[in-house]
């Protein structure tokens, strides 16, 4: 009330003799509040754009740690590939037992350093395609299906676990990020050799 | 409402009043304050995300090298035996079965796991001769013994899974790693990992000849199948957790003291040491891991941490670092970073 009152009372005093303002009026409170307004605006800005960049920042941190995953598991899943009996019987069973439910570490699990989507409990998932009939429109990748996996030339069974030549697996990663969920994505294919 | 003259003779004058002037300069001088904390502020940021972004790049760009050199590598298990006993003074010579895969420099350790183990340092690999000479016995807080023929010399940079995962005996294994495939029990300190690759010493295109793929590495500028090569955890500088305030393995105390060290390729000529080494720094230092208690745990999980995993069987290779990234605000920043890599050419027999 102070302030107002002294504003009042100088916006007074500038005014001459016949009320009208001089020129050496200088700037009135509200012209330096509405300066003040102004500045006030570029720091809420730049604070802002600081904000942004963090979160940006954070997001790729978050991706990288994804791609890193996702290597890693694809980079494993060919190891497990490797280290599996070769005999046809066993060799898609043996790589399930790593990578299949119940196995370690399983199709789904978490990912440090990531969140699951809302509503989900694991950042990683890996699908290994067992049914030659299967289509991509129905996986909802491009792994070139359906085909031949066991090798028999033909298109026809639905589960090669005892007799798998091939095998795609499907990795998918789904983290919630700074800036809403993200997913990633790859279609791997394990030989018997 | 009457004026005295003076008053408006004042008034075209007047200017602001001195609470106009006090009321001004208050909101300027917290607006000058505000811009300048937020410019400092800001700029801090800048900086500190500079140094973590240059960081995370350095280390991408290490795993993106050693992938480079590791594709169509073939892994070496650098563990031998004593072909002759060892006495405790000793410091000339240390007589191996095979060197093979063993560094032209570096740490060794004898009868890990029991109570003898010993880790010695050499100086020299004389490779024609299956030895290590300039022994600089134990190193890293070990006590020196003798060692009898026969017993287990292994590099230290090896770290596999023993074979007994279900429930092994206390001294045949070093400790126990977290792992995408379940929890591993290994033996090792895991600081390198000894490899060769396919070469191309005529540099015609041939990698394959009648014996198979022809296994060596490049020593220098030289692709030669004598050739044999390394990464390797070199510490370079010693770090505290009192010196710094901060409990960088998040055990609760401030007590310990860490290796801040580089990781090199080493590549040396395998047949006779003083035809050629060479090393080339692939990460600086800012790799992490506790002084004389290598593979130690360094996040308080409860699960150790090798830098070097290294799964012979499978052909999988684990590279785990912990990275000093950095003082942000005030506060050291210790990131994990974990690559997988499979070694399609396995295990070297």
């Amino acid at each position: 009330m102070l302030i107002l009152s002294q504003a009042a009372r100088s916006h007074r005093a500038r005014q001459g003799p016949r009320g009208q303002v001089t020129p050496r009026g200088g700037f009135t409170l509200i012209e330096v509040l509405v300066t003040a307004s102004v500045l006030l605006i570029g720091l809420l800005a730049m604070t802002s754009t600081s904000v942004v960049v963090n979160s940006l920042r954070r997001s790729a941190g978050d991706r990288s740690i994804a791609q890193a995953a996702l290597q890693a598991i694809v980079e494993d899943l060919h190891a497990s590939a490797s280290e599996a009996d070769s005999d046809a019987a066993n060799w898609a069973n043996d790589i399930l037992a790593d990578y299949g439910p119940g196995g370690t570490p399983g199709d789904a699990f978490a990912v440090p350093g990531l969140d699951p989507w809302e509503g989900e409990t694991d950042v990683a998932t890996v699908q290994i395609v067992l049914d030659e009939m299967a289509t991509d429109a129905v996986l909802g990748v491009a792994a070139g299906m359906p085909r031949d996996l066991d090798g028999d030339g033909n298109v026809n069974a639905t589960n090669v676990s005892g007799d798998a030549s091939l095998l795609p697996v499907i990795v998918r990663l789904r983290w919630r990020g700074e800036t809403g969920q993200q997913q990633l994505q790859q279609v791997v294919y394990l030989l018997r050799y | 409402m009457s004026c005295h003259p003076r008053t408006i003779a004042r008034n075209p004058r007047a200017g602001f009043t001195l609470i106009e002037v006090a009321v001004a300069m208050v909101i300027v001088t917290v607006i000058l304050l505000a811009t300048t904390m937020s410019l400092q502020k800001e700029a801090e940021q800048v900086t500190d995300l500079q140094r973590l972004t240059y960081a995370e790049r350095q280390i991408q760009d290490f795993y993106s090298r050693v992938e480079e050199r590791l594709d169509f590598a073939q892994g070496i298990d650098a563990t031998t035996t004593l072909s002759t006993s060892l006495s405790a003074g000793a410091t000339g010579t240390m007589l191996l079965e095979d060197a093979f895969g063993f560094p032209f420099e570096g740490t060794v350790v004898v009868e890990p796991g029991g109570a003898s183990a010993e880790r010695v340092t050499f100086a020299t690999l004389d490779a024609p001769n299956d030895a290590l000479d300039g022994l600089t016995r134990a190193v890293r807080s070990t006590a020196a013994s003798s060692h009898p023929g026969g017993s287990i010399v292994a590099w230290e940079g090896v770290c596999s899974p023993v074979e007994n995962q279900t429930a092994p005996p206390a001294g045949t294994f070093d400790g126990l790693t977290d792992d995408l495939r379940g929890n591993l029990f290994f033996r090792g300190d895991g600081m390198g990992f000894a490899y060769r690759r396919p070469v191309d010493p005529a540099n015609n295109g041939v990698f394959i000849d009648a014996g198979g793929v022809r296994w060596g590495a490049q020593v220098g500028s030289t692709n030669t199948l004598d050739g044999c090569a390394a990464l390797v955890f070199q510490p370079t500088a010693t770090f505290t957790e009192a010196d710094r305030a901060f409990d960088i393995n998040r055990d609760g105390d401030l007590d310990d003291v860490f290796d801040l060290g580089r990781i090199v390729d080493l590549s040396w000529d395998a047949t006779d040491v003083s035809n050629g080494t060479h090393d080339v720094t692939l990460l600086s230092a800012m790799v992490l891991q506790e002084q004389n208690a290598y593979a130690s745990d360094l996040d308080s999980d409860g699960f150790a941490d090798p830098i070097f995993f290294w799964n012979p069987d499978s052909g999988r290779l684990r590279i785990r670092l912990f990275v000093l990234m950095g003082d942000v605000r005030g506060r050291e920043v210790v990131k994990r970073f974990e690559n997988v890599l499979y070694l399609r050419n396995g295990a070297a027999e």
